[in-house]
């Protein structure tokens, strides 16, 4: 017997179990930065951690890496790369931490990767934190960009965030 | 024509394996990826470069560094790896260093250093010939001209003090003769509670000038786009540059990455040529060097600063503002009191002890020339003879940092000239004649020589020597040995005589002193006739007229010495 399509409507509106939504998934900053200054990365982590900021940084570098062949090495760096910018991407996400440490003689130094990354959460409505100030090379679309120097303080942002997560992400969320 | 075959680099200076750089990279400086990345700089240098330099501190204070060289002894012993350091050779440096006040008993350094090493299993050693001090003195004067220190320390924290820029500018005079190291300059500019980016900003500016002074001393390139070992400052060269992260995919290119790390140090040739290492190294890692422009810690739309580039051998451009410092060295005690006396009585100044060093190791007798407003330091040596010369005058360089070094005193004139008592030598040619070689029948001298033509000798020669109420020579060769001569016939006179006719005068300290120092400073002996050779005066009339002319041949000296320095100033200054 073929059952009417309303009945089957009705059937599929029904869910077996009902969907539990996480209530409030704590809203999480990704820390963003070269490998030389992943030391640093993760100690700004574990006291954004404890202020009660969920943190995500970088996945260390292997010690098979420093042996690997050109092939594997950039494909390496293709993987951590883009895992890394699905995390900045995450609508889970509240923003971005630069660690922005001077380097070969520029002070605020960002590199390529890392002011590529800055771009992507810029481009997802992320907040952009620096945490040294802004460098020159870049200043006006950092400032466009509305990214926020710290100049080494961590407070503004820990304000910023306990404010601001009591909101709701700019992002859409894919299934809401 | 056929193509030249690739040449290595001259010098490339490791900078990365220096204590304080490691202690500042923290806790990056613990992960194996740094220590990978060390090692691997390291076998890239020494598979590139003709020679690879190494502070000698970084050597004896960091485990790390022996134990990766260690593992490259077979060129240790071909002498490519080469250490550098301020000491006179390795045994010196060690010595000095052993001293129980030069660090602290119970610290990592102080039992490094009391360590029994095997000195035959050492690298090769290069006694610097530049002051650190006095270049990173240099350095941070010029930072501080075109506002690169200001501008940098002002964008690391908004809360500075108003007056931090005059404090700069103050910051060498103010330090005096403290070593110009990041904890002293922090105490003076109170800074001690500053963020820590503005402290760590007054540090690269001093390590900056640091690592400066030794490739530039070397003429030597460094190890560039380092990843865990990158500075915070652009690294100072003055030579050819190898590219780290360009060289190590050339090797990941060629898969041959994983064996350069793994090789034997004799294979690290072979594997290089296979991958035609040193065409490589000429093409991909050769930057070009900006000599005396490096731009240092500057935002990249900062203008190039204007480096003020000054020798010891060129004094004119030295600031006007800071007074001269003259470190005047007498040998003996005698001598000691007869110049205290003579600058007393010309000067018109009392006196003053003071130390010349931060240890508080080597104190001095400090006067102002009201006239000149030059600083003297007047210090002795612990004994008489050219060794002591050599390692007293050394060590008294190198703790002052001194703009000229005068070594005032009495010498013998040469029995058959039969000089005046208290005529002044300068000589322009010191023979050393302490090498000799002795065998079953004979004693044969094996003379060195000593250059002393430098830019104050040269000018001691151009003064007015009819002004001064004595005679002045200037124009002949002093001899020297550690040897007190009494007997105008002694064999080594006699034979001074026949083999070095220009010889006018001898002492016990001109060779080690000229020896001692090093080849740029400003050094001038000046010494005084106080007798011909002639044996010791049994009588006590005799001794007192031999003092009577030992006080008038250094007071003579001393005389000269000023008026020497008083228009060496004004030469510079003009």
């Amino acid at each position: 017997m073929i059952k009417s399509s309303s009945s089957t409507l009705k059937k599929r509106r029904r869910r077996p179990f009902p969907v539990k939504r996480p209530k409030a998934v704590q809203r999480q900053l990704v820390l963003i930065g070269s490998m030389s200054v992943y030391t640093e990365l993760c100690s700004l982590a574990d006291f954004l951690n404890s202020a009660g900021i969920q943190t995500v940084v970088p996945e260390a570098e292997q010690e098979a890496v420093s042996n690997f062949s050109l092939n594997d090495f950039e494909q390496f760096k293709r993987e951590v790369s883009l895992k890394h910018i699905r995390q900045v991407r995450h609508p889970e996400t509240w923003g971005v931490l630069a660690v922005n440490i001077d380097r070969h003689g520029i002070i605020n130094y960002i590199g390529p990767n890392t002011f590529a990354e800055i771009a992507v959460a810029f481009a997802q409505s992320k907040k952009i934190y620096l945490l040294q100030n802004i460098p020159n090379a870049y200043y006006d679309e950092l400032s466009a960009w509305q990214a926020i120097p710290l100049q080494g303080q961590l407070d503004m942002l820990i304000q910023d965030y306990l404010k601001s997560t009591n909101t709701p992400s700019k992002q859409l969320k894919l299934f809401e | 024509m056929s193509p030249q075959p690739p040449v290595r680099l001259e010098n490339l200076f490791l900078h990365f394996f220096d204590t304080h750089f490691i202690e500042e990279k923290g806790l990056t400086a613990k992960t194996p990826q740094f220590k990978k990345e060390m090692r691997l700089a390291t076998r890239m240098a020494v598979a590139t470069a003709q020679t690879v330099y190494i502070p000698a501190a970084s050597y004896f204070e960091s485990e790390l560094c022996r134990s990766l060289l260690n593992e490259l002894d077979e060129l240790i012993e071909l002498g490519v790896i080469v250490l550098v350091g301020s000491s006179i050779n390795v045994e010196e440096y060690l010595l000095e260093r052993q001293d129980v006040n030069f660090y602290r008993e119970g610290s990592e350094q102080y039992s490094w250093y009391r360590a029994q090493h095997s000195l035959e299993q050492l690298p090769a050693y290069l006694r610097r010939s530049r002051s650190a001090t006095k270049d990173i003195g240099e350095h941070w004067r010029s930072l501080v001209s075109d506002d690169t220190l200001s501008r940098n320390l002002h964008d690391a924290s908004i809360e500075l003090p108003k007056d931090l820029d005059t404090r700069l500018e103050r910051i060498p005079e103010e330090l005096g003769r403290l070593a110009f190291i990041p904890q002293h300059v922090l105490e003076i500019l109170d800074l001690k509670q500053a963020p820590s980016l503005v402290q760590a900003r007054i540090r690269d500016a001093i390590n900056e000038g640091y690592f400066e002074s030794y490739v530039r001393d070397l003429d030597a390139g460094v190890i560039v786009d380092l990843r865990y070992l990158s500075s915070s400052f652009k690294m100072p060269s003055y030579g050819h540059n190898l590219s780290y992260t360009r060289m190590s995919r050339l090797l990941r290119e060629t898969n041959l990455l994983a064996e350069f790390n793994s090789c034997h140090p004799a294979a690290l040739g072979p594997i290089s040529d296979k991958v035609g290492w040193q065409i490589a190294s000429q093409y991909i890692a050769n930057y070009p060097v900006e000599h005396h422009s490096v731009v240092a810690h500057a935002q990249t739309t900062s203008p190039p600063r204007n480096l003020i580039v000054m020798t010891t051998t060129d004094p004119s451009h030295a600031t006007k503002s800071a007074p001269k410092k003259i470190l005047c060295i007498a040998a003996a005690k005698v001598e000691l009191d007869a110049i205290r006396a003579k600058f007393v009585e010309m000067l018109g100044v009392t006196p003053k002890i003071r130390y010349i060093d931060s240890n508080r190791q080597y104190p001095a007798v400090h006067m102002v020339d009201p006239e000149s407003g030059a600083e003297w330091f007047l210090a002795t040596l612990a004994l008489q003879g050219n060794s002591d010369a050599a390692g007293g005058a050394s060590l008294l360089y190198h703790n002052l940092n001194p703009d000229l070094i005068l070594m005032v005193g009495m010498c013998m004139g040469m029995p058959r000239r039969k000089l005046e008592i208290g005529t002044v030598i300068i000589p322009v040619e010191v023979i050393g004649l302490d090498h000799s070689r002795l065998t079953e029948d004979t004693s044969q001298a094996r003379p060195h020589f000593n250059d002393p033509s430098n830019s104050i000798q040269r000018l001691a020669r151009l003064l007015d020597h009819s002004e001064r109420p004595y005679p002045i020579v200037a124009d002949k060769a002093v001899a020297s040995a550690t040897v007190k001569i009494e007997d105008p016939e002694a064999e080594l006179i006699v034979k001074i005589h026949s083999s070095f006719p220009d010889v006018i005068a001898f002492d016990m300290e001109s060779f080690g002193l000229y020896r001692g120092l090093p080849r740029e400073a400003q050094c001038l002996w000046i010494k005084g006739v106080a007798d011909n050779g002639d044996p010791q005066s049994e009588t006590m009339g005799g001794r007192a007229d031999k003092q009577i002319a030992q006080k008038l041949a250094t007071g003579n000296a001393a005389d000269f010495a000023l008026e020497l320095s008083r228009q060496w100033i004004h030469a510079t200054e003009e």
